[in-house]
């Protein structure tokens, strides 16, 4: 039995999602987070089912992608049972999709999400009588907390046993005596999609939905009774029939609220109000902006350095505690090191700040600033013909690029998700923060750290603006939606945080001790000379100690193992003992640049085809020579 | 059905909004609302894709919005409509046209 969770960007899904499956989907305060569904297997009540959390969707008819995707798995035929999920203190928005899945005739329960945001607002709802119409379960819920979850679970068995599918409701009777003919049609005509009821389908098809409209195209009679009967209702209502149809269910949404709900006093949003008044405020807005980043980054550095410190040198007092049991250059030494490196690489250099900066970005998510944040720099990122919702990528990619090529869903333009994806890929990610913060603010200062990260915005810039004016010109409007701010539930952040930082652990850390200790056996079979020796031709051009050519190659795999490779690789972790400070800014500029991490390659594939990946590879590595260059060049007079 | 416009709204668009106050239809591009005024849509011009959007989000001819704030060097403004709030480009609100409500 497969269920379906569908609802509004937004709504809440993901979080209810959570309480289902375990912690599996990434909840967050911005609409349209979940671009990709996320699937468990679990069992509500007994009941074994695979559950997915599909991404939000307006509507039905759409065209971004994220929404496509929770169609196609609505109208796959494959869905037993949709839990439907409200936001309850956005009710009257929230019913037209209802309206629309009702249409599917799947059988479905209501979750009335958020009902404590509907109660702040002053709204009070009436789930019995909301159940009493529409013929199916209602369930209010509060899904942060858990609240009516239980009732909940216990009516989607209830629903799934008696196949409770709800009661279509009818738009005016004027529209419905268009739309009947049009629905005994395709009843008879059974030649077109068979997987979607005949009335959904027809009133898709009087909505101009282009994917359905192909589909029947072939079918002559049908076809032709569609287009007469959008005329007639455009001719009846003096608009277009999409808009007609759109109008009416927007009208039947509102009837229905209105009937189930009641406004019991005004909203008490002031506080949300006079935040927004300084967060968004002309000037305010961004010099908040430019000091919570500030902030943020700065907070991560600190708490990271604080703890990095000490975590090195305990784990340099282990290794000669080694040395003195085991003969020099013998193997199990070289294996010992090497783990011990992947190890501390691990614990000492990245979870310092890696764990911070995660729950910082979720802080921030679940607070609800992020879609400030794009409201902010809508201005900017116009100036470089992208869309203000390609800052969350960029954000995004602070942490990871992977999320970040992926988020790039968001974007309706199919040109604008090529560009933002490749130029997400150079923003640096969290490892390669950690290699900035580790080599130039550690080693050399933090201004130079500053300076590295305001070089890359500059080259990500003027690359976008390039980049958009070679493709051709096609402005989308920003329409976003601005959710009020939410204190952020500690066990959500946590967990979020967790499950972000988990994929690290089991992924990334064991490749970085596997990885390390290879290349403690490279350099004891002395096969790293020969790497080094193949990639001379590029530390050359570089200036960079020869033995670092292995370090490079480690990190394609990942980003972070570049500089725990690096001390591996100089033998030592006093680098500036072997390299100038100019040599070590060379090094981490290149390393912010070149070529993505294999996951993210992957992650690229997948958004923007091979060809894109590729690009996106080969644009990488020259911005990565051609900066490292000049940094060599010009390193001197900053590092005399 | 309770259209009672006269003129094309493309020519509306044309005219500035001097001229429009004193027509009788006073229709005005959203974006000319000053902050904190009330506006019912009558309506949405502009592409299918930004107005389906629109539609999706709630905005609909008859809708009340009221506008919160506009954002610096022309950047996009708030308007709250049915109870949430909604970051609008200046370039998709233009296309919206409403007509002042009094408090």
């Amino acid at each position: 039995m497969r269920i379906a969770l569908a609802g509004q960007p937004n709504c809440g899904k993901s979080t209810l999602f959570n309480h289902i499956g375990g912690y599996k989907a990434v909840t967050s305060n911005f609409p349209g987070t979940s671009v990709t569904f996320t699937e468990t297997k679990t069992r509500i009540n007994g009941l074994i089912c695979t559950c997915i959390d599909l991404p939000g969707t307006y509507s039905i008819t759409s065209e971004e992608p994220a929404e496509l995707e929770a169609r196609k798995h609505l109208l796959s035929g494959e869905v037993d049972l949709i839990i439907n999920v409200l936001d309850a203190s956005l009710l009257s928005r929230s019913l037209e999709l209802t309206l629309e899945l009702l249409e599917l005739e799947i059988p479905m329960v209501l979750c009335l999400n958020m009902m404590d945001e509907a109660e702040k607002k002053g709204i009070q709802i009436d789930a019995r009588k909301l159940s009493g119409i529409l013929g199916i379960p209602a369930i209010p819920v509060v899904a942060t907390t858990g609240k009516g979850l239980i009732d909940l679970f216990a009516n989607v068995v209830v629903v799934w046993e008696e196949l409770k599918k709800g009661s279509v409701q009818k738009f005016s009777k004027d529209i419905e005596e268009i739309i009947q003919p049009l629905v005994s049609l395709l009843n008879t005509e059974k030649l077109v999609n068979e997987k979607v009821p005949s009335r959904f389908l027809a009133v898709k098809l009087l909505e101009k939905d282009e994917s359905f409209l192909e589909e029947v195209k072939p079918a002559e009679i049908i076809y032709r009774q569609v287009q007469l009967s959008q005329e007639k209702l455009q001719e009846s209502h003096g608009a277009p029939s999409d808009e007609v149809i759109s109008s009416e269910r927007h009208a039947l949404a509102m009837n229905l609220f209105e009937k189930v709900a009641q406004v019991v006093h005004p909203p008490k949003r002031n506080l949300s109000m006079a935040i927004d008044h300084l967060v968004m405020h002309k000037v305010f807005g961004y010099v908040i902006l430019a000091l919570v980043f500030y902030a943020f980054f700065n907070l991560i550095f600190g708490i990271g350095g604080y703890i990095e410190g000490p975590l090195i040198k305990y784990f340099e007092r282990l290794s000669g505690y080694f040395e003195s049991f085991f003969p020099p250059r013998s193997l199990s030494l070289f294996l010992i090191h090497g783990t011990l490196h992947g190890i501390s690489g691990g614990i000492a250099i990245v979870l310092p700040y890696l764990f911070p900066f995660l729950i910082g970005l979720s802080i921030l998510e679940d607070v609800g600033y992020l879609p400030r944040v794009a409201f902010l720099m809508d201005v900017f990122m116009h100036r470089i013909g992208l869309h203000g919702k390609s800052i969350i990528p960029f954000i995004l990619g602070y942490g990871c690029s992977v999320p970040a090529v992926m988020s790039t869903q968001i974007l309706e333009l199919p040109q604008h998700r090529f560009i933002v994806s490749v130029l997400s890929t150079m923003i640096p990610c969290a490892a390669r923060i950690t290699i900035i913060f580790g080599l130039v603010a550690f080693l050399i200062g933090p201004n130079y750290a500053l300076a590295i990260f305001a070089l890359n915005i500059l080259i990500v810039a003027t690359f976008g603006k390039v980049m958009t004016l070679l493709t051709p010109e096609s402005n989308l409007g920003f329409i976003l939606e601005m959710p009020p701010y939410q204190i952020p539930a500690l066990r959500n952040t946590l967990q979020k945080s967790w499950y972000r930082l988990r994929e690290f652990i089991i992924i990334a850390w064991p490749l970085l001790i596997i990885g390390s200790v290879v290349l403690s056996l490279i350099e004891y079979g002395k096969f790293d000379l020969l790497i080094n020796y193949l990639l001379s031709p590029l530390t050359r051009l570089l200036d960079l100690p020869l033995s670092v050519g292995t370090t490079l190659l480690f990190g394609l795999l990942r980003k972070e193992l570049s500089m725990i490779m690096l001390t591996q690789a100089l033998g030592t972790t006093q680098v500036l003992t072997v390299m100038t400070k100019v040599q070590v800014m060379v090094f981490t500029i290149f390393v912010t640049f070149y070529i993505p991490c294999l996951a993210t390659i992957g992650a690229l594939w997948k958004a923007i085809g091979r060809k894109g990946a590729l690009l996106a590879v080969l644009l990488t590595f020259c911005t990565g020579t051609v900066l490292g260059l000049i940094a060599r060049l010009i390193g001197g007079i900053f590092f005399p | 059905m309770k259209d009672d416009r006269e003129e094309p709204l493309t020519q509306v668009k044309s005219q500035n909004s001097a001229s429009l106050t004193e027509g009788r239809n006073r229709l005005t591009p959203l974006d000319e609302v000053e902050e904190n005024k009330k506006a019912k849509v009558i309506d949405i011009q502009g592409g299918w894709g930004e107005k389906r959007r629109l539609s999706q989000m709630g905005i609909h001819p008859g809708d009340v919005v009221t506008v919160v704030r506009y954002g610096a060097l022309g950047g996009p403004m708030v308007i709250e409509v049915h109870g949430f709030q909604l970051a609008l480009g200046r370039g998709v609100a233009s296309q919206v046209f409403v007509e002042e409500v009094a408090e």
